[in-house]
């Protein structure tokens, strides 16, 4: 989970159809510049176009199972499953 | 990670402002233009199915990245983000039971909890939300 705002301005960071050693690569649709997550690094780096070198921050994020945040976040909102198998 | 083409350009850019200094310093008064002479790096541009092509000549010459672990490219449109979707708080009929075994990703922001199936992320890959006032992508 990561920052989407850089120099004051909101970026809409979609897929960008590629992949790189299988791990998605990112894309903003207001500039076409394209963000990875280089390894050890903890946040997204513009690897081409317009933020060349710039970096978004990863912000604290959990990757648990539901039972566990649940738990302790028992006011929590969630994105509905929509069909497919559910977890992953 | 590293790219010996481009050590190996740097090198010879190197050499060669190394022997125009010379020849500044050999030329004393003369009045012989000196000539810069760049060289340039080949750009590396990725070409996806759609036919977009993306200059990553960045990515490679300075980041390391190489264009053969580069893969796929179905195209921007193949895969669409969710923008901001409904979520549903306890009570609501979509919402999980508290037993339910699945993983999420999960963030609270000033007060604001919001969980995400990791298989609904990896659908779509990314979900563009404001979480307690924060502009956040979420994916992993």
């Amino acid at each position: 989970m990561y920052s989407r705002s850089i120099d004051g301005r909101v970026l809409t960071i979609a897929a960008s159809g590629w992949t790189y050693d299988r791990l998605f690569v990112l894309r903003d649709r207001e500039t076409g510049s394209l963000w990875y997550e280089l390894p050890n690094t903890g946040r997204l780096t513009c690897i081409a176009g317009h933020y060349e070198g710039r970096t978004l921050p990863e912000l604290n994020t959990a990757y648990v199972p539901w039972a566990t945040w649940y738990q302790d976040h028992p006011d929590t909102k969630i994105l509905p499953t929509r069909g497919g198998r559910p977890g992953g | 990670m590293g790219n010996p083409g481009y050590d190996g350009r740097r090198r010879v850019a190197f050499a060669a402002l190394a022997a125009s200094a010379l020849a500044l310093l050999a030329g004393g008064c003369s009045t012989d233009r000196v000539t810069v002479t760049e060289f340039p790096r080949d750009p590396v541009v990725l070409v996806d199915q759609d036919g977009l092509e993306t200059d990553i000549s960045y990515a490679v010459y300075e980041l390391g990245m190489e264009v053969d672990r580069f893969e796929f490219g179905l195209g921007v449109d193949a895969i669409q983000p969710l923008i901001q979707p409904r979520l549903v708080g306890p009570g609501h009929p979509a919402f999980p039971p508290p037993d339910a075994t699945f993983l999420v990703v999960g963030t609270e922001i000033d007060g604001d909890a919001r969980a995400y199936g990791m298989f609904d992320i990896r659908r779509n890959e990314v979900v563009d939300e404001v979480i307690g006032g924060a502009h956040v992508a979420v994916t992993y």
